[in-house]
């Protein structure tokens, strides 16, 4: 019984619907509509791929020995020696890419990590974005000739007087100093028969230990260093183990020790951002 | 009043969910990062070693002498050895003390590049490679115009290498 009822409501309701439309109907004479069809939305791509300036290309940048794995070992440190060495970076997508975040992270158990950081602590880092005319992309030779003239650069900066009196006022005061003389840097390469005027885009400069910064890294405050779409970036790390005359730690405390590092950089993209 | 209380329930829901959404929002931006991975930092070892080194055990010294008369000398050779993965350099400070080594006609100390005493050596910036080694030959001398008042005393000798390392330096 009620169920009846109930249809029977439903179906008059109907009925006025219906009715509703015929009275719409009536107003109907012109009409006219324009449409628009088959809009896309497509995402760009943000994406990087890295390697470093070696052969092979794939491995870490710094390591101690030469070996088929590389032949561009470090050797073993000592207090004032200073190595770079460059990563590069090809944005392989589609959109801008901003650098906003520089981490190194130290490897390991945590007495190893422990040990990373107390290098970390002595160890003053670069990293540096080269820049070229045009976005000329250097080869090998040319690259590791800018390699070295920044070892050279690092090697008279930092063991010089003006870096060593600031750094035992403040490190602050020291990496400020080494960071204005690397970007007023420039160098001339020759680069497939061309010389090609090799300058720094932007720079950091800080302790290994404040690149980890308890894991947090830094934020990036380079607003120069964008990564337009498909091109190559140039990332010169450079690291200078510092003498302990007139500061706090002590070389000696690291002797013999070995540890490990990784270097991260991420990205975001430049649009809306 | 319970419908009250489900819909202020639902309001305060729905505003969380509305604050989760904003928070959220922040983070959606296209990033990407790279890494390198397994960068070494092998620091090298910089240890000077002696052939009879204070800390060994037993530990042994290089002159032992008794009932020295005045002219008496003892030359004995001293191995210095890089023990460490750095290359050095060297300065030998050498001293003696005592009675025998104080007053107008002290015992004398000197380095020799051969055993008989004869080549002076240089004993400052003297570098040795990895794991190279060299023997030196230190002379210990009671000079003829020793008096009596030496007579009966005794005299110590030390001999110290201090290292650096000769990379950056």
């Amino acid at each position: 019984m009620m169920k009846k009822k109930k249809l029977l409501i439903t179906a008059l309701s109907s009925v006025v619907l219906l009715c509703a439309a015929i009275g719409g109907g009536t107003y109907a004479l012109f009409t006219s509509s324009a449409q628009n069809t088959g809009s896309t939305f497509a995402s760009g791509t943000l994406s990087l791929t890295t390697h470093r300036n070696d052969v092979p290309v794939e491995g870490p940048m710094f390591y101690t020995n030469d070996s088929d794995a590389g032949r561009m070992g470090t050797g073993l440190w000592a207090p004032k020696d200073t190595h770079t060495r460059a990563m590069l970076i090809k944005n392989t997508g589609t959109l801008d890419a901003k650098l906003t975040d520089l981490v190194a992270l130290p490897e390991g158990s945590s007495d190893q990590q422990a040990a990373a950081l107390a290098f970390g602590e002595q160890a003053v880092v670069t990293v540096a974005a080269l820049a070229t005319p045009g976005g000329v992309t250097l080869n090998a030779d040319a690259l590791n000739q800018v390699n070295e003239a920044a070892d050279q650069l690092f090697k008279t900066l930092i063991n010089g007087p003006s870096f060593t009196k600031a750094m035992a006022r403040s490190g602050q005061e020291a990496f400020a100093i080494a960071r204005e003389a690397v970007l007023d840097w420039t160098y001339r390469v020759n680069n497939n028969g061309q010389t090609v005027e090799v300058s720094v885009s932007d720079a950091y400069v800080g302790s290994l230990k404040d690149l980890y910064n308890g894991g947090a890294g830094r934020d990036a405050s380079l607003p120069n260093l964008i990564l337009p779409a498909k091109k190559t970036m140039h990332l010169a790390y450079n690291v200078t183990f510092v003498d302990d005359t007139g500061l706090t730690f002590d070389n000696d405390a690291i002797q013999g020790k070995s540890v490990n590092f990784t270097f991260k950089n991420t990205f975001e993209q430049v649009k809306n951002n | 009043m319970a419908n009250l209380k489900k819909t202020m329930a639902m309001a305060m829901a729905t505003t969380a969910l509305g604050a989760t959404l904003i928070a959220g929002g922040s983070f959606a931006i296209f990033t990407s990062s790279v890494q390198n991975t397994g960068n070494t930092f092998a620091a090298g070892t910089l240890k000077i070693g002696l052939d009879k080194e204070d800390t060994d055990t037993p530990y042994a010294k290089y002159f032992n002498l008794t009932n020295w008369a005045p002219g008496d000398s003892s030359i004995q050779p001293v191995v210095v050895s890089n023990e460490g993965t750095l290359e050095l350099r060297y300065d030998l400070a050498l001293a003696v003390g005592g009675d025998l080594g104080g007053g107008t006609h002290p015992v004398t100390i000197k380095v020799y590049s051969d055993a008989a005493g004869t080549i002076a050596l240089t004993a400052t910036d003297r570098v040795l490679a990895v794991g190279a080694s060299e023997t030196i030959y230190v002379k210990v001398e009671f000079p003829k115009d020793a008096g009596n008042e030496y007579q009966g005393k005794s005299g110590t000798a030390s001999i110290k290498v201090d290292a650096e390392q000769t990379k950056n330096n």
